[in-house]
């Protein structure tokens, strides 16, 4: 290494001395300065106003301390702060020691130390170490030749005599073991057995150039600074360190935030202002911090920030505010906070605190008074004022929400899930969210007129299906009961009073031609032909269908035929037998013998059945209920010959419902090839059943419709019967019947209009009122 | 039986049909229990009746003799309808009811079919027919006079044919304040139509009321000639 070259204060690698910018790293090897003085507040010009030979020969520590000749005209511009820092700086010059109470950075406009500023005890260990150690010549040399050679640029220069004060201890605690930062310089391989461990680390991943690393021994006053640390730091944060090993990581943390503070100088003895010191908050300042601070002249040794030293102290002050854990670092000196959440205080006792902006100055300014009482201030120390530029530049310390950590008892523990056990885990969602307050929702149903109404009428209602509704007492006859019993025995009183006097003479009813047409076809009935019979109507209308056919049935057993009875019914078998029971009591007739009628029975499926039969007698009845058990019925007797429904030489069908009716026209009408087929049929059923006798072709042979019918087809024989004795009776009773039926169905509409109106007349005066 | 016996057969089933007959009559008063016992009474014997109609009359002649005593074609030809027999019988479970189902798809639709064509043949095709007929100026074996009444007849039979079927159709427009109303000529034919509804109905009112006058002369004629020798024994 030649006197012209330089080292990087980057890389640390040589570089010639013409050289502005590092060959190796590109590194600025130069500071640039007076590029923008002129624009400069006049307090950080005069800051930089040095004289240029003394910047060429490098300032002492004094005189870089001292203001600039000329400046005097501006001394009453600066602060009185500064004014009073220069001049206990020049006093101090002759005696005190160079010491820096906080590291150095290798920051471009810096002053560099002077060789003669070096303090002697550093110089002394230097050469102790290198002899002892056995150093290369040439480093020896190197090292010598860069006390003595020409003085390099103020920053770089600072950095060579910062780099070459790198004498690690090997009672740093682990703390700071842990954590320290790379020391920038080239070194050669130290003394293992002085080298701590943390620096055998750091140095096997440096590139190590020319110079041994040396290995001093720690001075007295770093290692009871170092001791008073330790100290000041188990006393400030014991429950963390023993507790949780979290907490070392919130130190190494602390330390990587202050990293760029604790370059190769940081085991350099600080130089402490005394002022600054008496300003701080002396009650927080531990023993070992006060001893240290307490400066005496000659340790005493303020230095002054170029604007780049105070950007970088604002950039360490912020992470260290936001540290959470501050230890007492002696190479710091100025912070001690505690780990309360929520209470970021802390006691500024650091020599620069006023030399850092304004919101910087406050903010710890605040912390202090939170954590420490407020010390009066010292007379003759004037308090720093800010330039207007800085002032505006404050940044709002409102718009930045600052989220208080918890202390780790605070901590919840996760009960579930698969961080169960884990205590501080950060939350699902950001604290942020949590702290919200929930949106308030109203529970007032809109509802419109209507709705309202609605509402009401069915809460009305609901009520009402609640409420138990009186009963009305119901009298003993009501008058619908008595108009009932009154018709009833009107009715019974006229056929009685018929049936017994005789009152009224009713004459046969007119033959007409559906019963001309009837007792034509059984008139032209072959002597004892086949008829078949089909009694389907129910028990109830026995009294009406016995007396329609039974004139029909006297004019069959005369001529003598052959009644084969079936019924599509189940009771129609013993309608049938009653039927030829009260037609032998009415005409005097002997059937009963099986050779003069056949109860076939029942035939069973509706109108399937119906079909079948209508397609093979035989085979669906074969048996007779009224004949032996051995009979043979479809062989022997008048039904021998029958295999067919047209082998019958008459079909008649005696029903009430028409629909039985139209089941056997329709089904029989294929096979009753000109054979007749009568209809004797209910008076309620003859509306439905005439259109197949009054139609063309006409379907129907002959019809009987009610009484009348009978009665008209006894006439028509002048024989008696049921028909004409029940049509003799009714003479009085239909009458009777139909007059009952105008007027009370007169009456019944007039109530009804009558109560309707009344009713309307009502809703209207209801509406009216 | 001697007479004796059938006398007082006869006396007994006279005064069960008059008591019964009685109880009956007592609805006019209202619901009681003597009408109750009375309808109970007939619908029990009516089903049993029933059962021994079926029995004697379908089971036993039609199933199960030839299934004893007959051949083998007619054990064969019995073993169709006993195995739907049996599947109609579980019917009367909820989880094996479905096994009836064929049965009862086999019978609705030969019942179905054979009223479809007994419908198509024997009642809409002559029914059509004869109300064509009705408007016929000459039929044969009608003179002339006979001739106008019978077009009067076919005339009113073909209005009131098409003014019943036009009441019966319900499609409609919307109208003022969007009431749904049929065509005005339509409106008319469907009211000439109700008319002859209106007749109708009152033609099957009056013979239903005929069928049970017939029904209460016959029952008072019962209980007349039931008392009489009992009041009037001479």
């Amino acid at each position: 290494m030649s006197m012209a070259d330089v080292r990087c204060p980057l890389c640390g690698k040589l570089n010639p001395a013409e050289l502005e910018i590092c060959r190796f790293c590109q590194a600025r090897l130069t500071p640039l300065t007076g590029a923008g003085g002129s624009e400069l507040e006049d307090w950080l010009a005069s800051l930089r106003n040095v004289p240029e030979g003394e910047k060429d020969q490098g300032p002492s520590e004094a005189d870089w301390w001292a203001p600039p000749p000329g400046a005097s005209a501006q001394d009453d511009e600066l602060p009185d702060w500064l004014a009073d820092i220069r001049s206990q700086a020049v006093d101090s010059e002759p005696t005190k020691k160079p010491q820096s109470a906080r590291p150095d950075r290798p920051t471009a406009g810096a002053p560099p130390p002077r060789e003669d500023a070096e303090p002697d005890w550093l110089q002394r260990i230097r050469a102790r170490k290198l002899e002892d150690e056995g150093a290369p010549a040439d480093n020896l040399e190197a090292l010598g030749s860069s006390e003595t050679e020409e003085p390099l640029p103020d920053w770089l220069a600072g950095l060579s005599s910062a780099e070459s004060s790198i004498e690690p201890a090997e009672d740093i605690p682990d703390w700071l073991t842990a954590n320290k930062p790379s020391p920038s310089v080239d070194a050669a391989q130290p003394a293992s057995d002085d080298i701590p461990e943390w620096l055998l680390g750091r140095q096997k991943s440096q590139n190590v150039e020319g110079e041994p690393l040396e290995a001093p021994e720690i001075p007295d006053w770093l290692a009871g600074i170092d001791k008073a640390a330790s100290k000041l730091e188990k006393s400030e944060t014991p429950t963390q360190e023993e507790d949780h090993p979290a907490s070392s990581v919130d130190q190494s943390d602390w330390h990587s935030s202050s990293e760029p503070s604790l370059p190769d100088e940081s085991l350099a003895p600080p130089s402490f202002p005394p002022s600054i010191f008496s300003a701080s908050a002396d009650a927080e300042i531990p023993d070992w911090l006060s001893g240290m601070a307490a400066p005496t002249p000659q340790e005493s040794a303020p230095e002054e920030k170029t604007g780049q030293d105070r950007a970088t102290d604002n950039l360490f002050a912020e992470r260290a505010e936001n540290a959470p854990v501050l230890g007492a670092s002696p190479f710091e000196g100025e912070q001690v906070t505690s780990s309360t959440p929520g209470e970021p205080g802390r006691v500024s006792v650091s020599p620069f605190v006023e030399d850092l902006p304004g919101f910087e100055d406050e903010s710890l300014a605040e912390g202090a008074s939170s954590a420490a009482p407020v010390l009066p201030e010292e007379p003759g120390l004037a308090r720093a004022e800010l330039p207007s530029w800085l002032e505006a530049m404050r940044p709002v310390e409102a718009a930045a929400p600052v989220i208080p950590m918890r202390s780790q008892d605070e901590q919840k523990v996760i009960s579930s899930g698969p961080l169960a056990g884990l205590r501080g885990v950060l939350p699902a969602e950001p604290e942020i969210a949590s702290q919200r307050a929930p949106q308030a929702y109203t529970l007032k149903l809109q509802l419109s007129d209507t709705q309202r109404a609605q509402a009401e009428m069915l809460e009305k209602m609901i009520k009402m299906e609640g409420k138990p509704r009186e009963l009305r007492e119901s009298p003993v006859i009501s008058s619908q009961q008595l108009l009932r019993l009154v018709v009833f025995l009107a009715l019974v009183a006229a056929v009685l009073s018929q049936s017994i006097f005789g009152l009224v003479s009713s004459p046969p009813p007119v033959l007409s031609p559906a019963v001309f047409s009837a007792r034509a076809a059984v008139d032209n009935l072959p002597a004892g032909a086949p008829v078949l019979v089909a009694v389907d109507y129910p028990a109830g209308f026995s009294g009406e269908m016995e007396a329609i056919a039974s004139g029909i049935f006297d004019h069959l057993m005369i001529k003598g035929a052959y009644l084969a009875l079936v019924s599509s019914q189940p009771a129609g078998p013993a309608l049938a037998e009653h039927l030829i029971a009260s037609t032998n009591a009415n005409g005097g007739h002997t059937y009963q013998d099986m050779m003069q009628y056949a109860n076939l029975g029942y035939i069973p499926g509706g109108t399937a059945g119906l079909f079948a039969f209508v397609q093979s007698p035989q085979q669906l009845l074969p048996d007779a209920l009224n004949a032996a058990e051995d009979a043979d019925l479809w062989n022997t007797g008048p039904l021998t010959n029958i295999n067919r429904l047209s082998d019958f030489g008459m079909v008649i069908v005696i029903t009430n419902d028409p629909e039985v009716a139209r089941a056997w026209v329709e089904q029989t009408r294929r096979e009753l090839v000109g054979k007749p087929l009568l209809m004797l049929v209910s008076a309620q059923a003859e509306p439905v059943v005439r259109p197949y006798y009054e139609g063309t072709p006409r379907l129907v042979s002959g019809m009987l419709a009610g009484v009348s019918s009978g009665a008209a087809y006894e006439a028509s024989l002048a024989r008696p019967g049921l028909g004409g004795a029940y049509w003799s009776i009714s003479g009085l009773g239909v009458p009777l019947a139909i007059v009952l039926v105008v007027l009370l169905g007169g009456l019944g509409w007039t109530i009804d209009r009558f109560s309707k109106s009344n009713a309307s007349v009502d809703a209207r005066k209801e509406a009216s009122s | 039986m001697n007479l004796e016996s059938s006398a007082l057969m006869e006396l007994i089933g006279g005064l069960v049909g008059f008591f019964l007959t009685v109880m009956v009559f007592s609805y006019i008063l209202g619901d009681n229990p003597f009408f109750r016992v009375s309808i109970n009474l007939f619908i029990g014997a009516s089903a049993g009746y029933a059962l021994i109609v079926a029995w004697y009359s379908v089971i036993w002649p039609q199933l199960l003799s030839p299934l004893i005593f007959g051949g083998q074609s007619e054990r064969l030809f019995v073993l169709f309808p006993l195995i739907f027999a049996g599947l109609l019988l579980l019917k009367m479970s909820s989880r094996l009811s479905w096994f009836g189902s064929p049965a009862v798809a086999f019978l609705v639709g030969v019942g179905a079919a054979t009223a479809v064509g007994g419908a198509v043949i024997g009642t809409i095709f002559p029914q059509v027919l004869a109300a064509i007929n009705a408007l016929d100026w000459n039929p044969a074996g009608r003179g002339p006079g006979e001739a106008w009444l019978q077009v009067a007849s076919g005339l009113v039979l073909l209005v009131g044919t098409t003014s019943t079927l036009a009441y019966f159709h319900f499609g409609a427009r919307p109208g003022l304040g969007g009431v749904p109303r049929r065509s005005p000529w339509l409106e008319i034919v469907a009211q000439i139509g109700k008319g002859f509804i209106a007749v109708t109905l009152g033609a099957t009112f009056a013979g239903a009321f005929l069928a049970a006058f017939a029904a209460l002369v016959e029952r008072l004629e019962f209980l007349r000639e039931f008392l009489t020798p009992l009041i009037f024994p001479g």
